[in-house]
């Protein structure tokens, strides 16, 4: 693998940990409070968008080292699935099993339809 | 820890858990097995690590290691894309990709929390 995509992918993901986190702080609260349940929804969503629109005009960034920063690293650092399964499981053993599953269905809902929706009709279809 | 330390410390952890993923995207396609299971093995890796260091209770390391190295081991949008693409191309696949995220990655926690639980 050559160094400058390792460099790119290790500084994307310094980014992306980075904007996470940051975000996190600044609109979100405690690991189960409502704001932070909110942020990090949002994050992953538009994480999602973000990527679904980058697979689609891949062609458009020149560098292939580039392009893996910016999937690989920085959109790959900016969300984050083990939050999900935290902010999941810690509901669940704290007794609010309905916010555990809504939250868990509602991240894959909004994600995967976000995705379907931006990589646009299936190719060859009318 | 100051908040420049904290700061260092992220950047440092994101960087490390981009590039253990970019790791495992390497080594499952060198080695002929689907690249979607590479995300699935991060989520799973990521998961567990965070359920270790939540049940271990380390104080501000336990959230940097998490927010940081696990929150950037793991992701959401390959997961979401590659589910996507998957269920355009056969619903089935798409389902089994999506199962293997959920459970993979609620069972990865529970055991890193039992095992940190049980051993610390």
């Amino acid at each position: 693998m050559p160094a400058l995509t390792i460099t790119l992918v290790a500084m994307g993901g310094a980014l992306g940990a980075l904007s996470r986190t940051g975000l996190t702080e600044l609109f979100g609260g405690d690991t189960l409070a409502p704001e932070t349940l909110a942020v990090t929804l949002a994050i992953n969503t538009l994480g999602a968008l973000l990527l679904s629109l980058l697979r689609r005009h891949a062609h458009l960034i020149p560098s292939p080292a580039l392009l893996h920063a910016i999937s690989v690293g920085f959109l790959g650092s900016f969300t984050t699935w083990s939050a999900v399964i935290a902010i999941s499981a810690l509901s669940y053993s704290a007794g609010h099993s309905v916010i555990a599953v809504v939250y868990l269905a509602l991240t894959v809902v909004l994600g995967v339809g976000i995705s379907v929706l931006a990589r646009g009709p299936k190719a060859g279809a009318s | 820890m100051n908040s420049v330390l904290s700061i260092v410390a992220i950047a440092g952890l994101g960087a490390a858990g981009a590039l253990i993923r970019l790791g495992l995207l390497h080594l499952f396609i060198r080695s002929m097995w689907r690249s979607e299971y590479a995300t699935v093995a991060a989520n799973i890796v990521g998961s567990a690590g965070t359920g270790f260091v939540i049940a271990a209770d380390w104080g501000i390391w336990s959230w940097l290691l998490a927010a940081g190295l696990f929150g950037a081991i793991t992701t959401l949008s390959t997961l979401a894309v590659d589910v996507a693409e998957e269920f355009r191309s056969r619903m089935r696949g798409g389902w089994s990709l999506l199962a293997w995220h959920i459970f993979g990655g609620l069972a990865g926690f529970l055991i890193g929390y039992l095992i940190a639980s049980l051993a610390l």
